[in-house]
């Protein structure tokens, strides 16, 4: 059993490892950030070659890798400067989730008038953490197969973009660290992507772009709640109870945050040395460049073609509006 | 008596098999908080 189970993973790992291998022996020869490096390399073999089908249990594991490496992380946070930090960061991640969700919403159903379910998935999609939100709400709104299908290709293709434009564009405007981390951490879409984008701007940058990703990521179920009990109330009221409940807010709630709360509470009360948390450091960024070969090939370039127009420039607006605020009220307050 | 009564001496399910079949039925936050926080305790006690 254990063998078998093994046995169906361990070939898509092992290319992943490879991936990352040969993300970090290119980053050297050609100069380009590793993890940039190894999400393109990813996004090259499953757009090119393909990848196959004896990989593909283990490629599906890039998440868990993600999310590890994420609970890692805490070690490395300053949670001093947070604490020091944290009612304007909460302000900025609550302001602009609740702005970011009515944008979609109103942007979605009064311009472009594309059916409110879509336009629900879209909003909770693109305010809160793309496609796992998508997924979350999606029982919730009674959202049919294929407006789930537009709505995740729609994210997918600005996860793509965002990830290759973010950095570029900070470096451009020579944005500090963490001015450049908390706006990809408010304003980009999937959490792998604000990782990447994040650390491939710098160390700093990355932990400040994480941390103001999963301030987003925790407001998750109360979303899902909201979305759950407006589409039971238009449905007249049917499964509104079953929603409105602390296990249906605990379901959707991720929970690998806690881990990385604790990770992070273990260090900032000083039970690890300078060595120690250098272990973990370079434990976590192995963890996610090998994440990060898995999320490239994740992204078909082909799939997302089957997105609708109305669908892209609902997010569209979004983004660029709200990548234009957030920046603004970002520099504003931390620059 | 040819046909001797072999249940005291039957195979219980393998503890290595069940602890396995728990470990892959948990959602996959779960596994990364086990899996960090392994990682912390080893770090931790070398």
């Amino acid at each position: 059993m254990i063998a078998r189970n093994t046995a169906r993973v361990a070939p898509g790992v092992a290319v992943l490892v490879a991936g990352a291998a040969v993300a970090h022996v290119l980053s050297t020869v050609v100069g380009v950030n590793r993890l940039i490096l190894a999400v393109g390399l990813g996004v090259v073999v499953a757009n090119s070659v393909g990848t196959p089908e004896w990989a593909e249990d283990g490629l599906a594991t890039h998440k868990l890798w993600l999310e590890t490496g994420i609970v890692l992380m805490g070690a490395r946070i300053a949670v001093d400067q947070l604490l020091s930090v944290r009612l304007s960061l909460l302000v900025l991640v609550v302001g602009f989730l609740g702005f970011s969700l009515l944008f979609v919403e109103l942007v979605a159903r009064n311009v472009f008038e594309i059916p409110d379910r879509l336009g629900s998935l879209l909003a909770a999609g693109y305010s809160i953490c793309g496609v796992s939100a998508i997924v979350a709400v999606s029982s919730g709104v009674r959202a049919k197969s294929e407006q789930i299908a537009y709505a995740v290709a729609t994210i997918l293709l600005f996860d793509a973009v965002t990830l290759a434009a973010y950095p570029a564009i900070g470096r451009l405007l020579d944005l500090p660290d963490i001015v450049f981390g908390i706006w990809a951490g408010i304003s980009m879409v999937s959490t792998g992507p604000v990782v990447a984008a994040g650390f491939a701007y710098s160390p700093a940058a990355g932990q400040w772009a994480t941390v103001t990703k999963l301030g987003r990521n925790v407001f998750i179920g109360v979303v899902a709640i909201i979305y759950a009990i407006y589409y039971a109330r238009q449905n007249g009221g049917e499964g509104q109870t079953s929603v409105a409940s602390w296990r249906y807010f605990w379901d959707q709630f991720p929970k690998f945050v806690l881990g990385f709360v604790l990770v992070a509470g273990v260090a900032s009360a000083g039970l690890l040395s300078d060595a120690e948390i250098a272990l973990l450091e370079r434990g976590y960024q192995l963890l996610f460049l090998v994440a990060f070969v898995g999320l490239g090939t994740s992204i078909e370039i082909q799939g997302m073609r089957r997105t609708g127009i109305k669908p892209l420039l609902v997010v569209l607006s979004a983004l660029v509006t709200v990548s234009v605020l957030s920046l603004g009220a970002t520099m504003l307050v931390f620059g | 008596m040819s046909n001797e009564d072999t249940s005291n001496t039957a195979v219980g399910p393998n503890p290595l098999n069940l602890a396995f079949d728990r470990w892959t039925a948990l959602d996959r936050d779960w596994k990364a908080v086990i899996l960090g926080t392994l990682v912390l305790s080893v770090v931790l006690v070398s």
